[in-house]
């Protein structure tokens, strides 16, 4: 197990996570970026950490969450950088709802603690153990909060709006 | 239209899933310019927080001192000074003389602060 093959086969399952995360394609990139760079440092310093998997999920939840306040709190910015952007294209600014756009939303209305643990089990495609790890929580929770996540999201996805 | 576990954890992953270049992009990003990690956007956010937390600190400390209003100060009772009554008896009674306060006895014009009885 090298460093270099360890990145590269963390990094779409990170960039997934993150996406899925905040919704955000430049921010994911950005968050994916910082937390593999957060990767290499403490392995050229300290060697490779138990699980390069579950470090690594650790600190893009973190910095995902705190990236989320952050761009509640620049909201107003980004909305005139956005505006700023596609002034003058009509055909810019008129914002179809893909499945992915869909999917995001679906995610939103789960539980945040429930929604972590599907997004590391499924997009991240970490083991229970390492969900659990990188959470800070035991694996039968984990393994609650996953099928209580699933459950909801199918609802979700199948009825629309999650009613019953 | 039915959805097993498995194919809602495929469905999350195929739309989670990443341009490959994109994902072989950042890889090489964090491989070899790990201190290079902050995109402008970025520093330019620290930049206008920096200004903001300056204009409103220049607003704090030095226009606002200048500019408010000054609030007057709540009345309060008032003690100008002390009587010492001494009665031909040798009782004496301490008065302390000030602003008329809502416990003072009515039309009296001062304070019945202290009783001295000898």
């Amino acid at each position: 197990m090298d460093l270099d093959s360890v990145v590269r086969e963390l990094s779409p399952r990170l960039l997934g996570y993150c996406y899925l995360r905040t919704g955000d394609p430049s921010l994911a990139e950005d968050l994916t970026q910082e937390s593999l760079t957060a990767l290499v440092q403490h392995w050229r310093r300290y060697g490779s950490p138990d699980s390069p998997a579950a470090f690594v999920f650790a600190i893009a939840r973190r910095r995902a969450a705190r990236a989320l306040l952050r761009r509640r709190l620049w909201l107003p910015l980004d909305l005139v950088e956005r505006t700023a952007s596609t002034w003058g294209d009509p055909e810019a600014s008129l914002v179809v709802r893909t499945e992915r756009e869909q999917l995001v939303a679906a995610l939103s209305d789960l539980a945040s603690k429930d929604r972590e643990v599907l997004l590391l089990v499924t997009v991240g495609e970490l083991t229970l153990h390492d969900a659990a790890a990188a959470l800070g929580i035991s694996v039968s929770a984990a393994k609650m909060r996953a099928l209580r996540a699933r459950r909801r999201l199918r609802q979700v996805m199948e009825n629309g709006d999650g009613t019953e | 239209m039915e959805l097993n576990d498995h194919g809602l954890d495929e469905r999350l992953r195929a739309l989670a899933r990443p341009d490959a270049s994109v994902a072989e992009r950042v890889a090489a990003r964090a491989l070899t310019a790990p201190l290079q990690q902050r995109r402008p956007v970025a520093r330019r956010r620290v930049a206008f927080a920096v200004a903001c937390a300056l204009v409103v600190a220049v607003i704090g400390l030095w226009y606002l001192p200048r500019h408010s209003a000054t609030v007057p100060a709540t009345p309060a009772r008032e003690t100008v000074g002390m009587v010492l009554v001494r009665a031909p008896d040798g009782s004496s009674l301490i008065f302390s003389t000030g602003t008329p306060a809502d416990d003072a006895p009515e039309g009296s014009g001062f304070v019945i602060s202290e009783g001295d009885h000898r």
